[in-house]
This record gives C-alpha cells, structure tokens and sequence, in this order.
C-alpha cells in the first residue's frame, strides 16, 4: 500500500511539473500585458505553442553534428530528473533519496552545459554569443545559489531537501536567524531570474538577436527540438520557483501522506507559484535589463547575499 | 539668414584664379572653379575658422542630351549664420575623372562613392574605392543615373565579392548581421570585428534595395511626382514631398499661400509627434523596459488616428500638392487637434515622469554610444543626431519655410552625445512641436489653399529645398528639363549622412548595447538607399 502511494505521488509530481509549466510561462506574460494595458494572449497559449511546435517538421542544418540533436533531450530530461528530486506538494517527496540539493543544482548545470553546447554546436554567429554569455552567467549564479541553499540547510543539519522543507514546515522555530533566512532568499530570487532568462538579467521577449542570451542559443532550433528546449525552459523556471516558495515558505505544505493534506498542500503550492509568477511578471515590467556587463555585478551581489547569510546564521544562533 | 556677401569675398580672394564665375540663383550664392581647385578650395572653406563650411549635399547632372558635360555641385553651410555656398565644376567631354575632396572633407565619402556608382565618374585619390549602391551583382558598366541608360532596363545577374575590413587577431571574431533581421527591419547588414563583447569595428553594408527613385522622378513632370517622393521613406511622407513641392515652387514661380503654409507647418509637426513618440518608445523596449514601449505604442496610435481623421492618411500622405495644399481643415478639426494633442501631451509628461526615475533604464542610456561634437562635425552630422552631439542646426529656424518664419521654433540642443541625450532631443522636441500646433492654432489665417504656376521653368533652371524632417534636414535639387519635365531630381533624406556616424558611435561599446544605438539614430534605410 505504501509503495503505490510513494508511486501514484512520483506520477503526480511529474505530471504536476510537466502540466503546470507553461502555464506560469503565460501568467507571467500575462501579468507584463495586463500592466502594459494589453489583453494580452490568453494563458493557455504556450500550450498551444508547443503543441503547434511538436507537430511541425525540424529543420536541422547540416554543420550541426549530434549534439544538436540530442542536447535537447538531456536538457529536458535533467531539468525534468532536478523537479524530481524536490519536494512539491509533499515535504517528503518518494524520490529523495535519489539526491540532495547538490545533486539538483548539478543535474540543473548538466542542462545548462549541454544547452551551451548546442549554441556553438551550429556554428552561427549568435549561438557562440548566447553561449558565452550563459557560460558567464551561469558560472557565477551557481556559487551563489549553493550558498543561499547551504545557509537554510545548516538550520536543518541537511543537505536533503526534503528534510530541510519537512522540517521547516513542522516546527516553527527553525528559523532561527529571520535576517539570515531573506538575504538567502533574496539572492536564490536573483539567482532564479538570472538562470531562467528574465529581466534584468535576459529578455524573454526580445527579437534583437544580439542582445539575446538563452534565446540566442536556442535560434537555430525548430519543430520538437524546439519544443523541447522551450518546455524545458519552463520547467526549469517551475523548479525555482517551487524552491523558492518550498525552502522559504513552506507553510501548508502536506507534511503526512492524508489525502486532506495533500489536497490543501496541492492548492497552496499552486497558490505560492501563481504569487511568485505575478511578482516576477511586475519585475519585470518595472525594470529596464542590466547591461551585459553589469550582471556579474548582481550575480556578485547576490554570492554576497548568500555569504552574509550564511555568516549571520552563525553569529546569531549565539 | 544673411546673405553669405563677405564670405564669397573672402574665397574670391584667396583663390582669384580658381573661380571663374560667381553667381546668385534663387538666392543662392554659386560659384564655378576648374576641377583641379576644388579640393584646395573645399579644405579652405572647411577649415577656414571664419567659414567653417560643413558639407550639406555632394551631387552630380549629366546634361546630355543638351550638352555632353557632367556637373558637380558641393553644397556648403556655413557655421556663422547657416548660409548656403555653392562650388560647381564640370566635366566635359569624355573626362570621367574628377579629384576626390574625401581626403579634406569625412563627410564626401559616401557622396563620392554614390556618385562613382551611379554615374561612372571617377573620384581620384577617394580613400575607399569600394562600391557602395552598386553591389557586385550589378553588371559591369551599369550606371543608371547616366542619361543613356533606360530607366527600364533590367540587370541580370553577376557573381562579384564585397571586400570588407578585416581585424585579424588572437580571438577577434567577425559578426554579421542582416541583411534579414528577426524582427521587422528595413534590410541592411551590420558587421562587427569583436574581441569578446566590446566592438573593435563596425561596418555597414547597405543598399540592398536600390528602387532606382531618382530614375523615376525624371521620367515625371515636374508637377506629377509629389506621390512618388512621399514613398522615398514611408514615414517621412510630409518631409519628403514639402521639400519636392518646395523646390518645384521655386522652379514654377509659385508664392504659396500664406494659410497653405500654416498647414503644411502643422501636418510636418504632426509627422514629427508621432514619430519622436514611437521612437520614444522603442528606444526603451530596446532596453526590455516594455511598459514605456506599450505607452508610447498607445499615444503614438492615437496620433496617426488623428491624422487619419485630419487627412484620409494615417501616414499624412496627398496633404502636399505643389503650389499648396490638397486638403481644408476647418477651424472645430484644427480645435479638436489642439483638444487631443493636450490629452496626449499630459499622458506623454507622466511617462516622462517615470522615464526619468527609472534609475535601471538610465543606467542603460547614460553613456552609451556617445558620439562625440567632433565626430559629429567631421561627419557633418544633422537632425536629431545632430542636435544631440551639440550641432546646433534646425533648418526651421536657419531657413525658415512654411510658416516657421513667425512661429519661430526653439531649437533643442544636448552636448553629450549619448543615447540619453538622442532620447531627450526627442522628448523636449515633442513638446516643442505641440507649442508649435498650439500657436498654429491661434494664428491659422484664412485665404486660398493653393495657387497655379506662374511661369514655366527653362530647361536646366534649378531650385534647391530644404526642410527638417523629423528625422533631420530633408534636401530636395530639382532641375527642369524640356517641357515640364524633371531632368534631375537629388533627394537626400538625412539618414544618408548619419548611417556613416553610426560606425563612430558604436566603437568601443560591447555588441549587446548595439541595438539601443542604432534605435536611438533611427535612420531610415529606404530613405538612404533610393
């Protein structure tokens, strides 16, 4: 009995992050219509997107070598295996065992090398630039959202994240250190828009090929590649997201296997997304993105962020 | 204005062997020099702290069939009150070689080059010898602008290679982009020379569709071809064919009428409106700062709405006809501008508002692709662009058309050079051009629109025009031919000068700041490549 429970919930959580990822990607363009006095499209259409991108044929160039091809299955299939490892709607998720938060942010990094090499896998102009410019961000994002990660987990004496998230959700004085606990949080936000292409760091919604960082490496993919790439994008943003609601607010989360519970834990992560997916759509309506050059300076910010925390939760437990 | 007397003195004495005919045409003062001279008296009216004269337009005529001679004309401004000197000179026979002034003068460059092209004429002693309309797929011998040439005549196709400036080095790589674009661009090819991100060089490629425009005027008669100059650039439809009428006035001896000229000074502003406010906004999407972007969208709509319901066209097009204008407004829709235009300008200062304290946004435009006052006086830079780097040129207050003449513009005038600053000619410029409207409004006379010819011209007579656009100074040299005809017709939209200055501007800045620069000269290709 419990081992199909721990199976149905494998299935749900997977079926949770592949349903629900396009459509944060269209509340957030949403949200950035509406303030912009648009209707905007409506929040079904990356769906829509990606059906229409599935069913159409690939063009592939003929410079690409394998790569190209299968880099956009190991990005899906890595971004896909990190959501995995992560507690969602549970704290403690069937698959944690496989790994903690280390194995999560380099199942991410796996992703991200694989999509840099497909940008210089075609050869064109572009595609090295957007990926050199993702090797510079994410280089500098990952120390940073280590450490951010690592302040929470020495409140919880582990590196699993579901018992960080168990725990915190159980007892209320985990949070030992309130100052600690939102620098934390706000350089693994940093992080989250840096690594996912938003504003200020990337432009989802650029068509200055120049200018383009993720989008600049996926130019020269099409029909299921594409689609791929896309969905992939999403989830990973999905995943940040349910780190960030999960490791620092992780109230209501199901802490037993109840079915009330993981009910009222399901509606609530929903809710913490949608909220989370809101106020990054009016970041990114309220700022201008960073020059190139200025985002190792908040990518820096955001390590110091995260070291600071890590050094407050020392001084402050006394 | 003043009349240009001690400065034609000046020249008449330092080169009393050069000059072989001084002259006034339609008030402009002209003179005729031996080919060899031009270059020395070029350096000196450039050079010359008292003259400082800044190239305004280089062209050349064949006059065939009347006379087997080709023509040059330099067209100079003067710093000190912004007169006009003209140098001609010809080449008769079968010379086709005439010495090259870009070694004085930056700003002859792409003029020399054009004219080889179009021409086959040869400047000696240019720097760059490249083709620059022609690309390598034009046939040998194939200069359009020649008189022998058909205007209908269909090229085929050769296999040639455009030579560009290589950097070589350890990582250094080349970029190139365009001439078809993601988004929805005119076409042109940008190539950067980069070490990383920082720009090294930066080379434009233009000219990718060349309409054969000038060909066209020439097939029309002179009172035919307003329609065909306001599609030289789409949205410079006013600018264009008040500059063509302008100078087909001066040729037929037409003194428009003074409430004609009222209208053509408030449909130029309304050109100028909705496209210093869309440039607004596009300027700050380049940033990814799209709420700008959307309000702007949103004013500037609202604008070519109001021009539709003003004129039947939301680009202003069929309001110039030569000799006036085409279309009465009466006094409630001049009213109902002035109604809509203080909603705008409200909803516009708000924006501004914000502009000025988003501390991201002028993070990204302080600073950026600053092209510098000498930059922009070797290159001879005008307009917006102008007006940005200090060059303090406005046609509407220099040589007043229209009604500028009472109306009196303020010129807006920043130094820094910047993209901040190109933004804020741009903001100050649109509230200076509802002032203008507003004042319009209050002066507007009554009387007829338009008026018919006076005379006819004869063939070979001349009239240059010039209007700022909002782009910049639009010039116009229309030259009659036999019975009503064009026989030349030089347009030269201010995109042609300032597409050169943009290789200066980017240098030095890292590639993903490029986009902001060029949205923030906003130049046209069409318009450049006719």
């Amino acid at each position: 009995m419990q081992s199909v429970i721990q199976v149905l919930l494998v299935v749900v959580q997977l079926g949770l992050l592949l349903a629900l990822s396009p459509f944060v990607v269209g509340l957030i363009r949403k949200v950035k219509a509406r303030l912009q006095c648009r209707r905007g499209a409506g929040l079904f259409q990356p769906y829509a997107d990606l059906a229409k991108l599935f069913r159409k044929q690939p063009v592939i160039s003929s410079t690409t070598s394998w790569i190209f091809t299968a880099a956009p299955y190991i990005v899906f299939a890595s971004t896909v295996a990190a959501g995995m490892l992560m507690p969602v709607f549970v704290s403690r998720t069937p698959l944690n065992f496989a790994g903690n938060i280390i194995a999560l942010v380099y199942l991410l990094a796996l992703g991200t090398f694989f999509l840099i090499l497909a940008g210089l896998d075609a050869g064109s102009a572009f595609g090295g630039m957007g990926s050199s410019r993702e090797a510079i961000v994410a280089t500098l994002a990952e120390p940073a959202m280590m450490l951010s990660i690592l302040a929470i987990a020495l409140t919880a004496g582990s590196t699993n994240l579901s018992t960080i998230v168990h725990q915190s959700a159980l007892m209320e004085g985990v949070v030992v250190a309130p100052p600690a606990h939102l620098m934390a949080l706000a350089a693994l936000f940093i992080v989250t828009l840096a690594e996912t292409g938003r504003v200020p760091v990337d432009n989802p919604a650029t068509h200055l090929e120049l200018t383009m960082i993720h989008e600049a490496m996926l130019l020269e993919y099409s029909g299921r590649y594409l689609a791929l790439m896309e969905w992939a994008a999403g989830i990973k943003l999905l995943v940040f997201l349910t780190l960030i609601v999960n490791v620092f607010a992780p109230w209501g989360i199901a802490t037993s296997l109840t079915p009330s519970f993981i009910a009222v834990g399901i509606l609530v992560y929903l809710a913490k997304v949608a909220g989370l997916a809101v106020v990054i759509g009016v970041i990114e309506s309220m700022f201008a993105k960073l020059r190139l050059f200025r985002v190792p300076e908040l990518l820096g910010a955001a390590f110091i962020l995260s070291l600071l925390a890590l050094v407050f939760f020392y001084t402050l437990k006394g | 204005m003043s009349d240009a007397r001690p400065a034609i003195e000046q020249l008449q004495a330092a080169f009393t062997q050069a000059i072989t005919e001084v002259r006034s045409i339609h008030g402009v003062p002209m003179l005729r020099l031996h080919k060899q001279d031009v270059p020395t008296v070029v350096h000196f009216l450039h050079t010359n702290p008292s003259l400082r004269g800044s190239l305004s337009l280089l062209w050349a005529v064949d006059h065939r069939p009347r006379e087997a001679r080709y023509e040059l004309w330099y067209l100079f401004t003067l710093a000190e009150h912004k007169d006009w000197v003209l140098l001609v000179t010809d080449l008769r026979g079968n010379e086709r070689e005439f010495p090259s002034i870009t070694p004085a003068l930056h700003a002859a460059k792409w003029y020399e080059r054009e004219i080889r092209d179009l021409f086959g004429l040869i400047p000696i002693g240019h720097p760059d010898m490249r083709r620059l309309v022609r690309h390598e797929h034009w046939p040998k011998a194939s200069h359009p602008l020649k008189k022998d040439f058909p205007w209908d005549r269909v090229l085929e196709r050769v296999q040639g290679q455009y030579a560009f400036r290589k950097i070589q080095g350890e990582g250094v790589f080349e970029v190139p982009v365009g001439p078809i674009h993601a988004g929805i661009i005119e076409p042109g090819h940008f190539r950067f020379s980069v070490a990383g991100e920082p720009i090294m060089q930066l080379e434009l490629r233009h000219f990718w569709k060349h309409r054969g425009i000038e060909k066209l005027f020439e097939q029309q008669q002179l009172t035919a071809a307003v329609p065909l100059s306001e599609r030289v650039s789409g949205d410079t439809a006013v600018g264009h064919s008040l500059a063509y009428c302008q100078a087909v006035e001066t040729l037929l001896g037409m003194d428009v009428p003074r409430r004609a000229r009222y209208l053509r000074s408030l449909v130029l502003e309304l050109e100028r409106l909705h496209n210093h406010i869309g440039d607004v906004g596009a300027i700050c999407n380049d940033t990814a700062y799209a709420l700008a972007h959307a309000h702007c969208g949103r004013m500037k709509e609202q604008l070519m709405q109001l021009n539709d319901r003003l004129t039947g066209s939301r680009f202003l097009r069929g309001v110039n006809c030569v000799g006036g204008i085409a279309i009465d407004v009466t006094d409630g829709q001049v009213a109902q501008v002035v109604t809509e235009l203080d909603a705008i300008e409200q909803d516009f200062t708000a924006i501004e508002k914000i502009l000025f304290a988003n501390a991201s946004l002028t993070e990204r435009l302080e600073n950026t692709g600053i092209l510098t006052e000498r930059m922009a006086w070797d290159h001879a830079v005008i307009g917006v662009v102008g007006r940005s780097s200090g060059m303090d040129r406005d046609i509407r207050r220099d040589r007043p058309f229209a009604a500028y003449d009472e109306l009196q513009p303020k010129v807006v005038l920043y130094r820094y050079g910047d993209v901040r600053a190109r933004m804020r000619v741009r903001l100050d410029e649109v509230h200076e051009s509802i002032r203008l409207i507003r004042e319009i409004r209050r002066r507007l006379p009554r009387g007829p629109l338009r008026i018919q010819p006076m005379r006819k011209p004869q063939p070979g007579e001349w009239a240059i025009s010039a209007v700022e656009g909002w782009r910049g100074e639009i010039l116009y040299v229309v030259m009659a031919g036999e019975e009503g005809r064009i026989h030349r017709c030089k347009v030269r939209d201010p995109s042609f000068v300032n597409w050169p200055a943009i290789q200066w501007a980017a240098l030095g800045n890292i590639i993903p700041d490029f986009p902001l620069i060029n949205k923030s000269f906003n130049l046209s290709y069409a318009g450049n490549d006719l």
